[in-house]
């Protein structure tokens, strides 16, 4: 018999609501959802969807009308609010704006500096965490000085210093070129398998949502969708719906398909060459001819 | 190259004595550096105090040539205030006449001494920006202001403001001139407009910089908070600032000129 794994929920929200001002549409309109300790959650919807606003009200930087919000057993309160920030870390799209340090060591040690921490208590974590990110020969840097990935790097690093137990990512790979994306997502995918961070993520990245546990799509401030990235990325009425694109991949396999070629259905790119690569050498070793190994 | 010292003011690294010293030591030096200036008011004694300056400049690793620069830049401002006290002062003997003005020796004196005074703050805050990292600078200063904080003064509030702004200076240069470039490779051209069409064609920079400046403010403020930054709220310090004997001695040195210049 499977056993079934013990829910552990560490954000909880049940009937939010959230307006920008009096008056106004919210821009989340009654959303509940549950997120699980060390899961990894993709948000994704059109421009104005609210998913900004919903990670927002995570870290309190917004507060919700109505509803509740707890993160890791405690009501989000204005009370509670600076115990939850030190649970809640959040990586915002421009690193630009988030550096108050004159350099990167002085910016590493701001969130440690607000937490309390002794000088050495301080430059202990501060030196762990430039070396986990390769940032030690960056330290006595201005930030200003810095190329995009090592000025994301920095902001993620600064975060993960002050070491919450849910890190929010929002839109924090948009101004990372190819190479620098990558890298964020491979050390996501570790940090991930270690189960020791839950991480939600904003993000227009195909490849970032297929690698996630549950995507979540918001359309208009609600939640329309909320399952696997795989399934829900191969739905292309919800995605249409949702101003989200279809994946490149899918939309390759699918006419490959009607052309008579069957690749399987893939969501990311990587897969989808995989799949076709398995294919072609599977024609290539065997003595048949490419219409009927096509046709197979 | 001129990113970098865009960047870090006008920092210049180095190893000297100077540098080393407790930021709140050259702080405090200010003001005894400029009760000494204004104490003394004739050549002999200034000209002293200045050998005293520049032997301070000398005893670092900045070369007179960056000091030099720093006064250079500062030459309006001088040529200013001789014109002034020339054009202002009329005590002593008629040196000439330059059509209905009559231009005095006494006006000249006075002139060049206020204007040697000023030179000698340039030198001595170039020394202090010079030897000081920025931060550094900002920290002392909240430090030096921490009693006022009885008073009501937000003296931790004053150090993060100027760190910011410290920290910002770089980033919205760069944006001014992207800006700029932008308006520019739209035809803007400022050489062959009348001035007060110039002076109506840059608010077309400086609206789009202040406006952006503005929604940094606000992305930044929501940066501090979410990582846990509490207006007023108690916090530690990473970097903390040590007085040494040598900080101590540094000061001493100033009393020096100031009894001298008292008393002689």
């Amino acid at each position: 018999m499977v056993q079934k794994k013990k829910s552990n929920p560490v954000i909880r929200m049940k009937d939010v609501v959230c307006r920008r001002a009096t008056g106004e549409a919210p821009v989340i309109n009654g959303v509940t959802l549950t997120v699980e300790r060390g899961e990894w959650v993709c948000v994704a919807g059109g421009n104005g969807s609210g998913k900004s606003t919903l990670v927002r009200l995570l870290n309190g930087l917004l507060l919700a009308e109505s509803g509740t919000i707890e993160i890791d057993g405690r009501w989000l309160r204005a009370d509670t609010l600076w115990d939850i920030r030190q649970k809640v870390g959040i990586v915002f799209p421009q690193p630009d704006d988030q550096f108050v340090g004159l350099t990167v060591e002085d910016d590493l040690a701001f969130g440690l500096e607000n937490q309390g921490l002794s000088p050495e208590a301080i430059d202990k974590r501060l030196w762990q965490i430039a070396a986990q990110f390769n940032l030690t020969e960056l330290l006595d840097r201005h930030p200003g000085t810095l190329s995009g990935g090592q000025k994301q790097r920095v902001a993620l690093a600064a975060v993960l210093a002050m070491q919450p137990e849910i890190l929010i990512l929002d839109e924090a790979s948009a101004m990372l070129d190819g190479s620098s994306r990558a890298d964020l997502l491979s050390w996501l995918k570790r940090t991930h398998r270690s189960g020791l961070l839950t991480i939600v993520m904003i993000t227009h990245e195909i490849e970032e949502m297929a690698a996630a546990d549950r995507l979540i799509v918001l359309r208009e401030g609600c939640v329309v969708a909320d399952g696997k990235p795989g399934e829900l990325l191969g739905d292309e009425g919800l995605l249409q719906d949702s101003r989200l694109e279809i994946p490149y991949a899918l939309q390759v396999c699918r006419e490959l398909r009607q052309l008579g070629v069957e690749t399987g259905e893939w969501t990311t790119e990587r897969e989808a060459v995989d799949a076709l690569w398995a294919l072609v050498s599977k024609i290539s070793a065997s003595p048949i001819r490419m219409e009927q190994a096509l046709s197979v | 190259m001129k990113r970098q010292r865009m960047i870090f003011g006008r920092y210049i690294a180095g190893d000297s004595w100077m540098h080393r010293l407790d930021p709140r030591a050259k702080i405090l030096a200010v003001p005894l550096f400029m009760a000494a200036v204004f104490l003394v008011d004739d050549y002999t004694k200034l000209l002293a105090l200045l050998a005293f300056t520049l032997l301070l400049v000398k005893s670092t690793s900045i070369s007179l040539l960056a000091v030099a620069r720093a006064v250079k830049s500062l030459w309006l401002l001088l040529s200013f205030i001789v014109l002034f006290h020339l054009l202002f002062d009329s005590s002593g003997a008629q040196l000439m006449q330059v059509g209905a003005v009559a231009l005095y020796t006494g006006g000249l004196e006075r002139g060049i001494v206020a204007a040697l005074r000023m030179v000698m703050f340039i030198v001595f805050a170039a020394v202090l920006t010079f030897t000081t990292q920025p931060d550094q600078l900002a920290q002392g200063l909240g430090e030096v202001l921490a009693p006022l904080r009885r008073l009501g003064v937000r003296s931790d509030r004053l150090t993060l403001m100027l760190g910011i702004a410290l920290r910002f200076v770089p980033t919205l240069f760069d944006e001014a001139q992207r800006i700029w470039k932008a308006q520019v490779s739209r035809g803007l051209d400022l050489r062959s407009q009348p001035l007060q069409k110039r002076a109506r064609l840059l608010a077309a920079l400086l609206i789009p910089v202040t406006a952006g400046a503005l929604r940094r403010a606000v992305a930044l403020a929501e940066a501090m908070e979410a990582r846990g930054y509490r207006l007023d709220a108690p916090r530690t310090r990473y970097r903390s600032l040590s007085w040494q004997l040598r900080d101590s001695c540094f000061l001493g040195l100033f009393v020096l000129p100031i009894a001298a210049a008292a008393w002689l």
